[in-house]
């Protein structure tokens, strides 16, 4: 019996003891997290600020952070878990640009903070994906929103292109590219790019040059529901267009010309024609585009030759949009130096109405990153319009002067 | 007709009234005892008159009383289970006849009645069978009867609740197993609706189990269509036989390592009451309640769904935007939010260029925020077993019983999510006539699904509740945007975007979210207007009989008849099926037809065949023949072929349930598919989609799945019939194996993508069944020893093997069986010099699966389990004390994905009165 207790007893233990050492069971694993990203290390963007070249800038930096915008350019751009690409002007640039420390202090932190963002893109956009961009840029928004309080997605875009004269931003050189930080890129460029604050209709309506333009939008928009005139998509924030505008002497000679061909084909002699044509435009000015009814006794005449139809022809015609020929987005956006060098066609707004028409000719003359000449030529022109300013950028889309009005036919 | 209906009467006052006009009757009395130890009373007796029917049962205090008897001296032949037989002559009625029996540990010596519906000793079974007493379960280390099966060689068992453990044999184990039968007391006990075996939750209660028997293999040439993989059979013990008060407290503790939950108790009573009123009529009253703190399904894993089934991916809530946690509910609402970017692109030209960059960089699927399941579901489970019984004798041969079990309770099951099935009350009510040589039997099973609901989809719809997916998901997408526009990377931009859009959003123990969420689990499940609720009030209506025409046929052979018929009448309100019009009903019926033959004397062959039919699909034939060979008494070898088959479940046929993530589940039959249009426009497989490339796919028409199996075996006693050996392999074949298959319908003219299909507005997904064309094979052996040593010591184990072969490419079979399981028992029943104490340990191994479901798929790790009990019995009291264990180390292992990691459950026992 004792034996047998003994028996019982070992025999227990033994088992107990061999199943305790092996029964070890893995119960559900914990999930494995992925991989959280990993914030570089080293200088950031804002060592940049520090060199000795950028003393306007950082100076600029810091009168904005007395803002009460916040962020701050400069936490922003010492922020290493965000990446930025930063359009940095050195002292030269901004000197250039007529902006010296003095006036940093002079101008309102708020702008110099918006002016700043506008420096800057939310991605790391290095000069290599520049290159080969299609015609005739490629648009990165900006960390400028240009109403926050309407949507906290607005943003400004910037466009950025390179080819064999260079690379730029808006029409800005970017003269030293790719200086690679933690937290991004900077490339310097060569003058402030500033932000576009006005729409193209505000500049047109406000140009002393662009009177006349004024005026045949008004007479195109004749008889169309104000939403859908032309002047309604110049104020909207999301056009995106290049308008190639004629300046009031332009416009004057294309009246001249167009007056006095009408009355040469009413059996008026030629020199009487001209003189005619010419005393009517000296005489009644932009309102012959306006209102051409109100000139005294040839009204009717001339609102039946220069009617609503034929002006709105001939200003979509200086209208470059998307190549598809119509306001649908994104649109395109051409700066001076975005042109080609060799003459090359391009579609307006009036291929939304003529699919067919085969466009305006433009083409530029570059030294280095600098365009010296730039033209652009109608289908009817005889000659090419010479580009008499350029790049006047504003938020929905820019504008360069003109000296000739483009004819479609 | 009138002959026939005269016929009826004198037949009917036969069996009724036969021994109406017997003369003079002596009546013999005496008491049965044990012949060692204490020389207590035996109970559950079985006292017959030599050469005659006559017989009775002693009480619960070994009494027993026969009468009937016309003249002595009579033989009285007296037996039970653990003693051995005796005879006893009586010559005089006066003095008690009083006799001792002397315990019998020999092996063997069980009789089955399952795996040929004839009584045959366990050893002499033409076919694979296992078998459980009550006596067995009383010295198994469990927490509930249902776990005893476990240590049967070749058994597999899924817990996806405390109270829900379903079994099964051969493989494809999963927690609505379709391919395995349990029937008790003959009624088979899936829930016709849910589809579902509910033994463990309307079952018969601890003390009310006689045995169970367990016949591992295609079984449905005896017992209908469904039997694929095996059949379990349950039987409750007769009010005649066991009778008197009997009662079994178990009090327990569970999670005592507070890692899932705060240790909480474990309650389990039942409670039997049998009386034998007289010789002619006995009832019985059982009841069970139990009661704990459920096991907990926390793996917080993340599953990447693609196709059939997914896969388990890295990633967390916080790491990856389109994390999917296997036990988080809400979080399988996805869309690409690409979808959003494109719409901001289109009202916000000026981003355009810079959105079109983002997009590009490939799609972001985006998943709502989820709630973990413990936060979810009622912790408390509860079940509650009602059953009574009242037999009658209308003859010494024929008896007459009428039976109930009610059940319900809350318990958790997986199907294809998770379903909390909450005041789930099922009954089952059956009237059968018994008599020598037939039975005859009809019972009715009555499902209400109570609160039941689909946790993933109360969960999602509560999610939207919380914030439209239509509100979530722009805000998610321009806040996602905006911090990209302010220069964060994709994964800080992911997680301010779902900050933002989560903002307020309630926690699961706050008073808001509980409100929605108790709400929408209680609106009856409608697509996305409704709730996540069932209304399922589906009923099955079930006859059936058999007779033994051995008596007219025996010079031949022993024949056996029998069929059945069965009606579902699938009642869900459109919560479950497709039956928002009214009820749908299917018939089934069937025969068999078994005759066996000893063609030699060591050989004997046995040969059925059963034919079935259900109204959707075409009838079947399934043959079996099995051979038993004697190569010396006590060593027998077997050999098997056996063919099974089941139809498609009531939801394979009639399902229509939206799913959540823009999946519908619809059933195979035409109707349903010609709903959906299938005819007339066109459907993709999704398996084409995610390859890149939608191919137009027709499905043939559903047709009943089946298989065909060999088996070999041998089972034999051997050193002195100390140590028992059974040992089978078997080989067995499928064909037309029902799997779920995904196909996609467009539902404009948007070319449908892996990533666009989720989206309700371009596309749907169904996910419905249909046979795979493929064969799958599967083999497997097991072994089992069990060895009576000296002073009462036994030990047993076995070892198994289940093996899937030939798995074409990219097949799911869901086959979820371990490659190899073992189980090693060490026991005594009566120990020291009393003889009152008892232990038993057993040691549990299984190999690590593969586990496939529609729910969640991946590996299960190998686990082990030691469960253990020691008990004393107190014989004077009539009483046993047990202290036990199961999973003793509370070692935490999981039987599925997706399903509860159980641990150790302690408790202490007290039963009185059992037999």
């Amino acid at each position: 019996m004792n034996k047998n207790i003994l028996f019982n007893k070992t025999g227990l233990l033994a088992i107990f003891f061999s199943m305790t050492m092996v029964a070890c069971n893995k119960d559900v694993d914990s999930p494995v997290p992925n991989d959280k990203p990993v914030y570089p290390k080293g200088p950031t963007i804002a060592s940049i600020i520090n060199g000795p070249n950028y003393t306007i800038l950082k100076a600029a930096v810091t009168r904005a952070a007395t803002s009460a915008a916040r962020p701050t350019v400069a936490s922003l751009l010492s922020d290493s878990s965000l990446t930025f690409t930063l359009f940095a002007p050195d002292d030269d640039a901004f000197l250039a640009s007529g902006i010296n420390a003095t006036v940093i202090n002079v101008l309102p932190a708020e702008s110099l903070h918006n002016i700043l963002l506008y420096h800057i893109l939310p991605q790391a956009v290095p000069a290599s994906r520049l290159a080969g961009a299609p015609f005739p840029n490629l648009q990165y928004p900006s960390l400028l929103n240009p109403a926050p309080t309407l949507s906290s997605l607005l943003r400004l875009t910037t466009f950025l292109k390179a080819s064999s004269n260079g690379a730029w931003i808006n029409n800005i050189p970017i003269v030293k590219p790719d200086s690679i930080l933690a937290n991004g890129i900077v490339h310097k460029v060569a003058r402030v790019v500033m932000p576009p604050s006005r729409s193209l209709w505000d500049t047109i309506n406000n140009g002393p040059q662009l009177t006349y333009l004024k005026a045949a939008l008004k007479r195109a928009d004749e008889g169309i529901p104000a939403a859908s005139t032309l002047q309604a998509a110049l104020q909207n924030i999301g056009l995106n267009v290049t308008v190639f505008a004629p300046t009031d002497d332009a416009f004057r000679t294309f009246l001249t010309g167009a007056i006095a061909q009408y009355l040469i084909s009413q059996q008026v002699p030629q020199a009487t024609a001209v003189a005619q044509a010419t005393a009517l435009v000296t005489a009644y000015g932009s309102t012959l585009l306006s209102n051409p009814g109100s000139i005294p006794g040839l009204g009717p005449t001339l609102s039946s030759v220069i009617t609503p139809t034929l002006v709105r022809g001939i200003v979509v015609y200086h209208v470059l949009s998307a190549q598809s020929g119509s306001f649908a987005p994104p649109g395109i956006r051409v700066f001076s130096v975005n042109l080609p060098t060799a003459p090359t066609l391009v579609k307006t707004l009036l291929n939304s109405v003529v699919s067919v028409h085969p466009g305006v000719t433009v083409s530029a003359t570059f030294n280095g990153p600098v365009v010296t000449a730039a033209t652009v030529k109608g289908a009817a022109n005889a000659t090419a319009s010479n580009v008499v300013f350029s790049d006047v950028h504003q938020t929905n889309g820019v504008i360069h002067g003109i000296d000739q009005v483009l004819l479609p036919q | 007709m009138r002959i026939s209906l005269r016929l009826l009467t004198v037949w009917l006052s036969a069996i009724i009234f036969p021994f109406a006009l017997h003369a003079q009757q002596i009546t013999i009395s005496g008491k049965v005892k044990s012949a060692e130890g204490s020389k207590e009373s035996i109970s559950a007796v079985s006292v017959v008159v030599k050469g005659t029917n006559n017989g009775t049962f002693t009480n619960e205090k070994g009494e027993y009383k026969l009468s009937g008897i016309t003249k002595l001296p009579v033989t009285l032949l007296i037996s039970s289970v653990g003693y051995e037989s005796a005879e006893l002559e009586v010559s005089a009625s006066g003095n008690a006849a009083d006799i001792e029996l002397k315990s019998s540990s020999k092996l063997g010596q069980e009789i089955v009645v399952s795996a040929t519906r004839v009584a045959t000793r366990i050893m002499e079974s033409p076919v694979t069978i296992e078998r459980v007493s009550a006596s067995a379960i009383q010295n198994a280390p469990v927490s509930n009867y249902y776990e005893a099966v476990t240590n049967l060689k070749g058994v597999d068992i899924l817990t996806s609740s405390l109270t829900f453990k379903t079994p099964t044999t051969r493989g494809f184990n999963s927690s609505g197993n379709l391919r395995f039968n349990q029937l008790i007391d003959g009624m088979d006990n899936q829930a016709p609706g849910l589809n579902f075996s509910v033994g463990s939750v309307i079952g018969l209660t601890e003390l009310d189990v006689d045995n169970m028997e367990l016949l591992p293999g295609a079984s449905s040439a005896l017992y209908g269509p469904g039997g694929m993989n095996g059949t379990l059979l349950i039987n409750s013990k007769n009010p005649f036989k066991h009778q008197g008060l009997s009662l079994h407290i178990k009090q327990g503790v569970m999670h005592v390592d507070n890692k899932y939950r705060n240790a909480s108790p474990y309650y389990n009573w039942s409670l039997r009451w049998a009386k034998k009123i007289n010789d002619k009529a006995a009832f019985k009253i059982t009841s069970e309640l139990v009661q704990a703190q459920d096991w907990l399904a926390g793996d917080q894993r993340n599953f990447l769904r693609t196709g059939a089934v997914g896969r388990l991916i890295n990633g967390t809530r916080e790491t990856d935007p389109n994390y999917d946690g296997v036990n988080v509910y809400g979080d399988e609402t996805t869309i690409d939010i690409n979808q959003v970017l494109n719409g901001i692109a289109a009202q916000a030209p000026f981003l355009k260029p810079y959105i079109d960059g983002l997009v590009a960089t490939g799609p972001k699927n985006v998943s709502r925020t989820g709630y973990n399941e413990r936060d979810l579901v009622d912790p408390n489970t509860v079940n509650f077993k009602l059953g009574g019984a009242f037999h009658y004798k209308i003859t010494n041969n024929l008896e007459a019983s009428i039976s109930g079990h009610y059940g319900t309770g809350n318990t958790v099951y997986t199907g294809l999510g998770r379903y909390s099935i909450l005041g789930l009350r099922m009954a089952q009510y059956k009237f059968e006539l018994n008599s020598k040589n037939w039975f005859v039997r009809a019972w009715t099973t009555q499902e209400n699904s109570g609160e039941s609901y689909n946790i993933n989809i109360a969960t999602q719809l509560t999610n939207e509740r919380i914030k439209a997916s239509p509100i979530w998901y722009p805000e998610y997408g321009q806040a996602f945007l905006g911090a990209k526009l302010n220069g964060s990377n994709d994964f800080d931009a992911h997680t301010l975007a779902r900050a933002f859009a989560d903002r307020g959003r309630p926690t699961a123990n706050s008073q808001q979210f509980q409100n929605l969420f108790n709400t929408v689990k209680g609106i009856p499940i409608k697509g996305t207007s409704g709730g996540g609720k069932f209304l399922d009030r589906t009923d099955l209506y079930s006859a059936e009989g058999q007779y033994n025409l051995t008596h007219l046929t025996g010079k031949y052979a022993d024949v056996l008849v029998g069929g059945n018929f069965r009606r579902f009448v699938l009642n869900s309100q459109g919560t479950l099926f497709a039956d928002s019009a009214g009820v749908i009903g299917i018939n089934e019926f069937g025969g068999y037809v078994q005759a066996s033959r000893k063609i030699i004397d060591a050989l004997s062959l046995t040969a059925s065949v059963r034919y079935d039919k259900n109204q959707n699909f075409e009838g079947r034939f399934t043959p079996r023949v099995t051979a038993l060979y004697k190569i010396k008494e006590n060593k027998n070898l077997r050999v098997s072929f056996q063919t099974a088959y089941r139809f498609p479940s009531t939801q394979n046929q009639w399902i229509n349930l939206d799913a959540g993530a823009n999946v519908q589940l619809i059933g195979a039959v035409k109707e349903l598919q010609q709903f959906y249009k299938f005819d007339t426009n066109p459907i993709y497989s999704l398996e084409s989609i995610i390859a890149g490339a939608q191919q137009q796919v027709t499905l043939p028409e559903l047709k009943p799945e089946s298989v065909t199996s060999y088996e070999l075996g041998y089972k034999g006693l051997h050193l002195n019939d100390k140590l028992m050996i059974d040992v089978y392999g078997y080989y067995g074949m499928y064909q037309n194996f029902i799997v779920s298959r995904q196909v996609v319908q467009a539902k404009g003219t948007t070319p449908l993508t892996f990533n666009n299909i989720r989206d309700a507005s371009i596309a749907k997904i169904f996910s419905t069944n249909t046979n795979a064309s493929e064969t799958v094979t599967t083999y497997g052996y097991g072994v089992s020893l069990e060895y009576r040593l000296p002073k009462n010591f036994y030990v047993s184990g076995n070892f198994s093997s289940d093996v899937l072969e030939d798995l074409p490419e990219g097949f799911i079979s869901f086959f979820n069986a371990p490659k190899y399981r073992t189980n090693i028992t060490l026991g005594n029943n009566a120990m020291f010099k009393k003889k009152l104490y008892g232990f038993n340990v057993t040691y549990k191994w299984q190999d690590e699966l593969f586990y496939e479901s529609t729910f969640a798929t991946g590996l299960v790790p190998a686990f082990h389990t030691v469960d253990a009990q020691i008990s004393r019995r107190c014989p004077s009291i009539k009483s046993i004390f047990k202290v036990g264990a199961t999973n003793l180390l509370n070692q935490y292992y999981i039987q599925g994905l997706g399903n509860p990691s159980i641990g150790g459950l302690y408790y202490v026992s007290f039963t009185y009165n059992v037999f």
